[in-house]
């Protein structure tokens, strides 16, 4: 499934032309030149080898500066440009269009921080900062006469999107993407869709019936002519890349076809019986059935594990002589089909906590103790027990009943989160009980009551005045007595500051919502990250909440986390709407980062391939050579720095490049620096929050920028040792959070191989500091930084000598 | 849906019967080549102390209320000697749900 | 629940003679099974009796027609076929089903058997198939497997084995299908469809053997070979027959060929009834 982008790179053709650098350093007002003195660090730039032309101005950012950019490119034949100024995290798109207007390749174009890592930081020292700023320039200017043009490469996308789960969640984006006029295909595990959905009863806050306003959405999703449903199908296998997926769908056998009309004669004259899992095992069901009354499709399904003929030999035959239609083949197979889709939108849903483990509460061991999903199948009319809530010990309304908040949710006996819903659920519940019965009596111990959404409050006061009686405190012990089957509940009411002895007829256990227990095979199918709850991890939990960290892959509903039917149904349209931004463009443009392979250097060692955290670098045994899918590559560098033999070349990061930024920073007064490596998306972001927050640290600190913490190889960190540097700092994100999945567990693992390897050359090894630091953690930065200031001064100059030695083998 | 055990006895389990059966042996035809015992999906049938006139064992019912009319020994054996019939009028409740629900 | 004999009389009675039932098959035999499963067609069907004919041949399953309750004829050996089409042409009304064994039909009888699917006469044929000469003392056959030892092949069979559903769609048959005895029901269906078909219908049942071939072949006791084709079956409906050989890992079952064309007595109708009207002059 590759997509080869061997291209045969040969050194000597790098260098073509000599570099001719023009370089602007910029005021900003006086943001930078308040603090530095950019007059001076211009005069300074064009001392620089390759500098033509070196400039300070106000406001490089405004129109009048980047004209000035580019008529000096146009007068003085410029090939290289350097801005001087902000962070590139801001304006680095800004310049490069410039460049591209007047006609330099974007990719020729490199800046240097001296705002946010520089003038905000240093405000009271401005002669070292002064000198930073010169460093910097000078680190700039040697890596932009390295750098070389490129063309950014585009990948088509196959207008057609693939909806894994019927719930709520997965119909609405499915009807989405057909209405837009994309090809749908709906793979939903289970017989029909509709998820939770169609179980419960009625929806918080408008007390709707929640079939009622479900099955038209399932009607239009199964009659859509952009809709392809694939029900009792699994996805099994997905290869591919963003725009390019190949998926295999195994559609399981339901062994009824399309010609059942769902009258249901066969179903009456099946003698087997068994626990209905639709109404969680409180009624019963035949060997075919239909899943429940409103399923689409309508189609009757054998459930082969407990059919009379699931050996393969028909030894009962009722159902088909039954059959008018002759709509029954017990010999149907499995069946594969091949997708090939542009983009995926995963709305999986979620499972429901399993109480029993809590002893304390009796499930299973008490029959009147009850979940929330349990009582959603007794209150419902078309339930088991015609929405009468009947207690299953002997059949009766309960004259009261209790309803226990919290089961397995903001707890260490089940998940540390909250489930979102369970409140509001109850308060919807406790209303049901008294539509139908007034006078019960309902208690609900809670820990907190989480009423935030538009109506819920009104719910909760509704509730409240109906008589509902809300105690804060959950029980520590449900007791049952034996002859009448009622239940003793004890616990503490926190706010009387009392013990409370309730009995009740029936509990309701409020059980949490957890992560789909097989979510594991869609986890490693789709290359997704979970998140320490399990659920599917969004790509930024503020501004990118639909989207994953994999290109073309969405989430929807419960699998990226609790929620209502409300938000589900939000997110739902959202993903579609993401979807589709990318089927509309019909192409995906893919960031000039991505690395080359040389394949004279390859040994086909394989290490490359295993620390990708995209599956994006493949062996490719024919040619002999890794090859790089370049729409599948995020540009993370990892496979860069993990080769020992030079055969991935990093485009915009490559090891001369860093080398001569390194070389540059270190030329003057290394044994006084640090020489700090931070990755683009939290290490150097959270620096630029210091300087935004114009948070103060020592001026001695020198940060080079790659995209991630993973580009950093064990030989830069020791060419910095080699150059005389006093320390080094590597900085990436959190573990568990790193933007490229999980590129940053490699980081690690090279620092600690460092640190053993400064032990045996006898090096101090406080000298390299690894940190892990989010974007918002600008005072972690700055900190570190201070904290490392006691290291530098440590530094003898016979430990710098013996750190020359940290490129020899050891 | 949740695809936990299901451990609760239906509510409705009283409600659904299923035909009682007659099974009918025509024991001196059997031969004893043990189809109807063997392949019986339900177990219905074990083979009986007893000879007849051929000299072999033929089946006994075991479990009778477990029969669910397949009638899929009638159907296979050689030789005549086994049938089933629906008794009138009389259905059983379904110790079946039951049955599945332990063997779960 | 009887535990006595019951005084109930077998469903199936009526379509049996009294006087030759119960039968002389060995325990388990697969023609026990191909009576019980060819009479329950004709009772889901509910034919007419007196409109079919049962024709057999030689050999343990020739026996069949005389336990049947229909007009039946137990020929000489390989020539039921020729006596069937004799009277499906004399009288088209009548269901001619032919009943007979592997050597019966397919090596003395061979020649009868292609022309007749040739032909597309409009006789169903079923072949019960235990893969030797069970009646004569287990000889070896033309469907007997390679290798396997018989009464006349001691140091094994150098002969390849037909594929007899193979052979019969080759030669033109309209409808072919493949069970084991223990698909009875849908040996049955088949049984009921190719009975209701215009054309040459043959349907080929794999039968234990258990006396005679089963223990030459050590395949074993009736049960052995029912486990034999629990476990070999696939059922590959309308695959191709030339790739549905019979191996002792895979008995490929199912039905094979279904289709339609027109029969022999039917053209052979509209060509008389064609050239009486030019003769005669009339319209």
């Amino acid at each position: 499934m590759s997509n080869p982008q061997v291209v045969e790179v040969k050194q000597s053709s790098l260098q073509k032309e000599e570099p001719r650098i023009g370089v602007y350093v910029c005021h900003c007002g006086l943001n930078i030149a308040g603090s530095v003195d950019c007059e001076n660090v211009a005069k300074f730039a064009a001392t620089l080898p390759n500098v033509v032309i070196s400039r300070d101005n106000r406001y490089t950012c405004s129109d009048q500066g980047q004209d000035l950019i580019k008529k000096d490119i146009k007068e003085h034949k410029l090939n290289r440009v350097v801005v001087a100024s902000c962070s590139p995290r801001l304006h680095e798109p800004t310049f490069r269009r410039a460049c591209e207007e007047a006609g330099l390749n974007k990719y020729l174009f490199e800046m240097a921080n001296i705002r946010e890592q520089c003038s905000w930081v240093h405000l009271y020292d401005k002669q070292d900062a002064t000198e930073k700023a010169k460093d910097l320039v000078k680190a700039a200017v040697a890596k932009v006469a390295l750098l070389e043009p490129a063309t950014e490469s585009e990948v088509p996308i196959i207008p057609k999107a693939l909806v894994i789960g019927g719930g709520v969640a997965g119909i609405q984006a499915a009807l989405d993407l057909a209405d837009t006029g994309y090809q749908v295909y709906l793979v939903e595990k289970e017989p029909s869709i509709g998820g939770k959905m169609a179980q419960i009863d009625k929806t918080f806050p408008t007390m709707d019936c929640s079939i009622c306003i479900l099955a038209p959405k399932m009607s239009d999703a199964g009659r859509h002519p952009n809709i392809t449903l694939l029900t009792n199908s699994e996805v099994q296998d997905v290869k591919g890349y963003i725009g390019n997926f190949k998926v295999k769908v195994l559609k399981k056998p339901r062994y009824v076809t399309k010609d059942c009309s769902a009258c249901g004669d066969c179903s009456k004259v099946c003698p087997v019986i068994m626990p209905n899992e639709f109404d969680v095992g409180l009624a019963v069901r035949h060997g075919i059935y239909t899943p429940f009354a409103q399923a689409v499709p309508s189609t009757y399904v054998i459930g082969m594990e407990h059919c009379l003929n699931k050996d393969g030999v028909l030894k009962c035959d009722k159902c088909i002589k039954a059959c008018e239609r002759k709509a029954i083949d017990f010999d149907m197979k499995p069946e594969t089909v091949e997708l090939e889709v542009g983009t995926i939108i995963v709305a999986t849903g979620a499972d429901v906590y399993d109480p029993t483990s809590l002893r304390n509460y009796g499930y299973t061991k008490f029959p009147n103790v009850i979940t929330s999903l349990e009582f959603e199948r007794l209150i419902n009319a078309g339930g088991p027990s015609g929405g009468k809530l009947l207690r299953p010990s002997d059949m009766k309304i309960p004259e009261t009943v209790a309803f226990v908040q919290c089961v397995g949710s903001r707890s260490d006996r089940g998940h540390l989160y909250c489930s979102n819903i369970c409140c509001m659920n109850t308060i919807k519940d406790a209303l049901l009980i008294k539509e139908h019965w007034p006078d019960t009596k309902i208690y609900v111990f809670y820990v907190d009551i989480r009423a935030f959404g538009k109506g819920f409050e009104d719910l909760y006061k509704r509730a409240r005045k109906e008589g509902v009686i809300f105690i804060r405190g959950l029980p520590s012990d449900i007791y049952e007595e034996r002859k009448t089957h009622n239940l003793w509940l004890v616990g503490e009411n926190t706010l009387q500051n009392d013990v409370y002895k309730v009995n009740v007829g029936m509990v309701i256990l409020s059980v949490g919502i957890e992560p789909r227990r097989d979510s594991d095979v869609i986890q490693k199918l789709l290359v997704l990250s979970r998140t320490n709850d399990g659920f599917f991890m969004e790509a930024h939990p503020k501004l990118r909440p639909v989207d994953t960290p994999t290109g073309g892959v969405f989430l929807a509903g419960c699998a990226e986390g609790p929620k209502d039917i409300k938000d589900s149904v939000t997110q739902a349209s959202a993903a579609a709407a993401r979807a589709g931004i990318l089927m509309a463009k019909g192409k995906v443009t893919v960031e000039a980062i991505t690395p080359k392979v040389l394949p004279e250097n390859c040994k086909v060692c394989g290490l490359c391939t295993k620390v990708c955290p995209y599956n994006a670098v493949v062996l490719n045994k024919d040619l002999k050579h890794v090859e790089v899918i370049e729409a599948a590559c995020a540009g993370c560098g990892t496979c860069g720095a993990e080769c020992p033999f030079g055969a991935l070349y990093m485009r915009h990061f490559t090891d001369d490049q860093i080398i001569a930024q390194i070389d540059a920073l270190t030329e003057h007064d290394a044994d006084k620096k640090i020489i700090a490596f931070c990755c683009n998306w939290c290490a150097y972001a959270g620096a630029d929050f210091a300087g935004v927050s114009r948070m103060q640290y020592p001026t001695n600190v020198r940060i080079i920028r790659t995209m991630c913490s993973g580009r950093v190889a064990p030989k830069f960190v020791e060419r910095a040792f080699v150059r005389g540097a006093a320390a080094v700092l590597v900085a990436g994100c959190h573990i568990g959070d790193c933007h490229y999945i999980n590129a940053n567990v490699q980081t690690q693992k090279r620092v600690e191989r460092l640190w053993k390897k400064m032990e045996r050359l006898g090096l101090n090894k406080e000298r390299l500091q690894l940190l892990w630091a989010s974007a918002a953690e600008g005072e972690r930065v700055a900190s570190k930084v201070r904290e490392m200031q006691s290291i530098v001064q440590s530094v003898t100059k016979e430990e710098i000598e013996k750190s020359k030695k940290m490129t020899e083998k050891v | 849906m949740s695809t936990k055990k299901l451990w609760r006895k239906p509510l409705d389990i009283e409600k659904f019967k299923v035909p009682k059966a007659e099974i009918c042996l025509i024991k001196d035809r059997c031969k004893g080549c043990g189809y109807c015992i063997q392949f019986c999906p339900r177990q219905v049938l074990e083979e009986s102390e007893e000879i007849n006139v051929r000299g072999v064992h033929p089946p006994k019912v075991v479990n009778p209320e477990k029969c669910t009319i397949c009638g899929f020994c009638e159907a296979i054996c050689p030789d005549f000697a086994i049938f089933v019939l629906e008794k009138p009028n009389e259905k059983k409740e379904t110790k079946e749900a039951e049955k599945n629900e332990r063997k779960k | 629940m009887a535990e006595q004999t019951t005084q109930i009389a077998h469903p199936l009675e009526p379509f049996l003679r009294k006087t030759t039932i119960p039968h002389i098959w060995c325990p388990g035999c697969g023609d026990g099974t191909i009576l019980n499963s060819f009479v329950t067609a004709l009772k889901e069907l509910e034919v007419n009796l007196d409109k079919i004919a049962v024709i057999s041949g030689i050999g343990c399953i020739g026996r069949i027609a005389g336990y049947t309750n229909t007009d039946s004829f137990h020929t000489t050996h390989g020539r039921p076929i020729p006596f069937a089409v004799g009277v499906k042409l004399a009288n088209p009304e009548l269901n001619v089903i032919v009943i007979s064994g592997d050597g019966d039909l397919f090596a003395i009888g061979g020649n009868h058997f292609i022309h007749a699917a040739r032909r597309n006469i409009g006789i169903k044929v079923i072949c019960s198939n235990n893969f030797n000469y069970g009646m004569t003392g287990g000889q070896q056959g033309p469907t007997t497997p390679l290798a396997s030892r018989t009464a006349t092949t001691p140091f094994g069979n150098i002969e390849h084995p037909f594929n007899l559903v193979h052979l019969a769609a080759a030669s033109g048959a309209v409808y072919v299908a493949r069970w084991t005895t223990l698909h009875v029901r849908r040996m049955t269906e088949s049984i009921k469809k190719a009975i209701q078909k215009e054309g040459f219908s043959f349907i080929e049942i794999v039968s234990p053997c258990p006396e005679i071939y089963g223990k030459a072949s050590k395949i074993g006791t009736a049960m052995d070979f029912m486990n034999w084709f629990k476990k070999a079956s696939v059922i590959q409906n309308f695959s191709d027959p030339a790739q549905a050989e019979i191996t002792a890992e895979k008995i490929p079952v199912g039905e094979f060929v279904d289709v339609e064309k027109p029969t022999f007595e039917k053209l052979l109708r509209e060509m008389t009834a064609q050239a009486q009207g030019k003769v005669t002059g009339g319209a």
